[in-house]
């Protein structure tokens, strides 16, 4: 008897029966007056998490979430109302429930937008990939994570070995009674590969630092992962016998896998004019950046260059449109080492008066959309690996970030690292464990000495960028390469 | 939304055939979100929402699918139905989980928490004209919550709680910062003045120049709040069993007794504050009380079903993530009036921020200071500092650094709404430590 494929009838199914013109409903909507501009943003998101652990199928599950945000502009101000029943009164009772809201909101509006900031927009967005959902069967998936963590048990001091992929599908559907109609489909893929090696009190974990892309099941390749298992099954002995990273201002050569982190936490926060703006302030944090900095602060030396990009084919956070429909396209946040750019939407734009990017996105159907990063990326520089190593008298080459943290203002930060090795007269010498550094964001970024070249780019991302209120964890997407920085306060582990 | 579920859940449990079994679980919410900052509204929204969570197992296999949960029952059990059949597929496809969850009946239970307090738009009227000439920024939360879970082995059990908080920060014009936060069921404007005023004179001491403070070793004073969230680290490669099995956990030292807290600090989940429901998101029913650390002493890892099974343990009950849903810290003996008195000369810290484990090997914690934090000597407030980052292990802050706990604990709510509103809330008193190592 043929296994079945993991095959789509569900999703098909409940997409189906719940095969609601969100357009006509749109249309029948019976509304005051008052409301200068409406419209519905549905989403429908499956994701799917298999794990093995250890040799074994651990745990097979999948999410599915569908619903319909209802967003209204009247007398200045936007409000969302937003319900998972999918029929045409729980939607019309949304739409009045915005409108009692945006009504009563409005004596009280910290801006009085208008319909400029929801421009008229009619596209598609299809993510690429080779192997669809269903081409491949589930036991094929299982039998590969399987495989993984084989592959990671190389020693008895191996106490544990995962490998697992989160496979996200997502539907979304905005339509506008001003005519806009956007449609944007993406199929993603993370794949994890992690082992834990322990000696006696000393335990160390080595990990392929999750990477992810707008990808099909290609992405989950057999034979790659067994190649990255032994890579990483090795580090992480190599850890438990390692010299303890050492302290003190040294140069530091980061791989991309945290130069990431790097990018994410130093430029891509700070940026976000919701956080200048203050709307962040009571949760994910302020910014040490002011609206007078745009086009003066000097955040690094000339050879960084940062984008923002969402049009990068399979990177992460790769779209057309915003949740507002305003069109993406690639921008520079920093040209040459000067802030140019931030991240904000249209109504972000419109209150701090400095230029943005398309970036008002929400994490699902049942938040607003705000400013978020997509792919924020570093544009790579001249410099190989090998000759950024080799410029190199002494110090420490880290990489896959294991522990993060920033101030509120995005200052003060201090993160460390999986894996780390000594760097001697222009050489990678010895493995080193619990690298770790810190320090303050500008002097940091201004201590750049090299940006890799394209051959050291990496496309990575990361599913689980929190901030707003209420919370949102989204998609980004970072294309790093190696970058080399001098004089930085490194450190190990230790109490 | 009860009888919605209740009679969705019998439906499937009355499908199924012959050696299969299954958990579902409710988790619900009539939502209103009020964002503000600058005092004025940056958004609003109203969120309502349902999913149910399906464990089937069959043959040593678990298949866990989530789906939405809509008011339309006819809806509702055709996806039912046909996730039953998915789930069926799958179990033909994958091999035998030898660690298998198996389901049992842990009976019936049903809390049901109602409250009084402003419907959706009522609150904007209701809070923002209090607020004019503040500069305020935050979110106020308030609906209903729900959760419950129905097993094929009769178990039924029902939790519903009607809550409200407001989480702001109020703002000097040189944007110094002081927590607000109000929760409760029951709304009421008095004591809703009467915290606001609080906030607003914690703000006039804020009208100080800036200490800096170098990096070094401080006696610091934790307030309720900070010590809430130094308390996220007992969860998050904390003291589940699993993680501690899987080379994880930042509790080895301690677990393997290489180490102990002080013996002045206990720790217990504790559900006799009805922050949580005692059952689990498969029906199990923990303790009302479980001590984890007693007299600076572990006693229970948390174990859930599954981790109990792997490694040979007796299962306490807990969630499938092993976190901590309703830890107490026991008080101790300073009194509230006298913390600065017994602080004498270092920091108090109002709040921290963005934790993180800096080395789970030896359990050092990274975070940095947040909001009202200041600068004490001789038991006088100083100044307020700027934002500082420490870095120490937990086994000084809850060992050998720590000198003492105020003398009552205070409730500090469960805030987080990533993909729905989180249930739970903590007790927890103010910490004294010692020598307390600062970096940067």
């Amino acid at each position: 008897m043929p296994i079945k494929s993991l095959n789509l009838t569900l999703i098909d199914f409940v997409i189906n029966m719940s095969s609601m013109n969100i357009q006509q409903y749109l249309t029948d909507l019976v509304l005051p007056s008052e409301v200068e501009w409406i419209a519905l943003r549905e989403i429908h998101e499956t994701v799917r998490s298999l794990t093995a652990r250890n040799g074994r199928s651990e745990s097979i599950a999948t999410q599915m979430n569908h619903g319909v945000m209802v967003e209204v502009l009247v007398n200045g101000q936007f409000a969302y109302a937003a319900t998972n029943t999918l029929t045409f009164s729980a939607i019309q009772a949304a739409a009045e429930k915005a409108v009692l809201l945006a009504r009563q909101a409005s004596v009280y509006k910290i801006h009085p937008f208008t319909k400029s900031v929801r421009p008229k927009a009619v596209g598609r967005y299809q993510s690429s990939f080779h192997q669809a959902m269903g081409s491949v069967s589930l036991k094929d998936l299982i039998d590969t994570l399987i495989a993984g963590t084989n592959a990671l048990k190389i020693s008895d001091k191996i106490v544990n070995a995962v490998a697992n992929a989160l496979i996200f599908e997502r539907n979304s559907r905005m339509t506008s009674r001003d005519g806009s109609e956007i449609e944007q489909a993406t199929l993603a893929i993370a794949v994890g590969l992690s082992a834990t090696a322990q000696d006696g009190l000393e335990t160390q974990t080595r990990t392929n630092g999750l990477p992810c892309l707008q990808a099909g099941l290609e992405f989950l390749d057999r034979d790659k992962m067994c190649q990255e298992a032994q890579r990483i099954s090795e580090q992480v002995l190599e850890l438990l016998q390692a010299e303890e990273c050492p302290s003190g201002l040294m140069d530091l050569v980061l791989a991309p896998d945290q130069v990431l982190m790097q990018v994410h936490e130093s430029i891509g926060h700070p940026l976000e004019l919701d956080r200048i703006l203050g709307d962040e302030k009571n949760y994910a944090g302020w910014s040490f950046v002011q609206p007078a900095d745009f086009g003066k602060l000097v955040y690094g030396p000339s050879i960084l260059n940062v984008t923002f990009d969402p049009s990068v084919p399979s990177e992460f956070a790769s779209y057309a449109f915003d949740d507002i429909g305003h069109k993406a396209r690639r921008e520079y946040l920093i040209q040459e080492g000067v802030l140019v750019r931030g991240l904000g939407s249209l109504e972000s734009q419109e209150r701090l008066k400095v230029p943005g990017v398309a970036n008002m996105r929400s994490t699902s159907w049942n938040r607003p959309p705000i400013d978020r990063m997509a792919n924020i990326n570093i544009e790579p520089g001249s410099t190989s690996f090998k000759e950024m190593i080799g410029q190199v008298e002494n110090g420490i080459y880290m990489e896959t970030n294991r522990s993060w943290s920033i101030d509120d203002y995005r200052r003060k930060f201090q993160f460390g690292c999986e894996y780390a090795r000594r760097i001697q007269n222009g050489q990678l010498t010895t493995v080193l464990k619990n690298p770790n550094y810190r320090g303050l964001t500008i002097p940091f970024w201004n201590q750049l000495r090299a940006v890799g070249d394209s051959s050291s780019l990496k496309i990575l991302g990361s599913p689980y960028c929190g901030k707003g209120e209420p919370n949102q964890a989204i998609h980004v997407g970072h294309a790093v390469p190696a970058c080399l920085f001098e004089k930085i306060d490194v450190f190990g582990g230790g109490a | 939304m009860r009888d919605l579920f209740t009679s969705f859940a019998n439906s499937l449990i009355h499908s199924l055939q012959a050696g299969e079994e299954i958990s579902l679980f409710l988790s619900a919410e009539e939502s209103f979100f009020l964002r503000i900052n600058e005092a004025k509204v940056r958004q609003t929204i109203r969120v309502s929402q349902a999913e149910v969570t399906l464990t089937f197992i069959k043959d040593k296999r678990n298949i866990f699918i989530t789906i939405p949960f809509e008011t339309d029952q006819e809806r509702n059990l055709l996806k039912g139905q046909e996730v039953i059949t998915q789930c069926r597929q799958e179990c033909e496809q994958v091999p035998p989980d030898p660690f298998c969850i198996t389901l049992q009946n842990f009976g019936d239970s049903s809390e049901d928490y109602p409250g009084v307090f402003p419907q959706d738009e009522e609150w904007i009227d209701t809070v923002l004209p209090h607020l004019e000439g503040l500069d305020c920024a935050g979110l106020l939360t308030a609906g209903s919550v729900t959760r419950a879970n129905m097993n094929s082995l009769g178990q039924n059990h029902w939790y519903k709680s009607h809550s409200f908080f407001i989480d702001f920060s109020l703002y000097t014009p040189d944007q110094q910062a002081v927590k607000f936060f109000y929760g409760d069921k029951n709304w009421s404007e008095i004591t809703f003045l009467e915290k606001l005023q609080n906030a607003k004179s914690q703000l006039d001491r804020l009208n100080f120049p800036k200490k800096v403070i170098t990096p070094g070793k401080y006696r610091t004073y934790f307030a309720p709040e900070a010590v809430a969230d130094l308390l996220v680290g007992f969860s998050w490669n904390g003291i589940g069993a699993g993680c501690y099995h899987q080379g994880h956990s930042a509790f080895k030292l301690i677990a393997d007794g290489k180490v102990n807290f002080s013996p002045i600090f206990n720790l217990t989940e504790d559900f006799s504050g009805g922050f949580s429901p005692r059952f689990n998101s498969l029906g199990e029913l923990a303790s009302a009380s479980l001590p984890i650390i007693i007299d600076g002493e572990l006693k229970n890892f948390l174990v859930s079903t599954k981790t109990a099974k792997e490694y040979h343990l007796t299962s306490n009950y807990a969630e499938q993530n092993e976190h901590l849903r309703s830890p107490s810290i026991s008080p101790g003996t300073i009194r509230e009036t006298e913390i600065l008195k017994h602080l004498d000369t270092g920091l108090y810290v109002g709040n921290v921020h963005y934790l993180n484990w800096s080395d789970l090997n030896t359990g050092r914690l990274t975070g940095m200071t947040r909001y009202a934090c200041f600068w004490v000597e001789k038991g006088e407030i100083v100044s307020p500092i700027h934002d500082l980052r420490f870095d120490d292990t937990i086994y000084h802050l809850f060992g050998q650094g720590l000198r003492g706990l105020t003398e009552s604990a205070h409730p500090v709510l469960e805030t987080s709404t990533y993909h729905q509103r989180a249930i739970g809330g903590k007790r927890v008193p103010g910490i004294l430590v010692d020598q307390l190592t600062y970096t940067l």
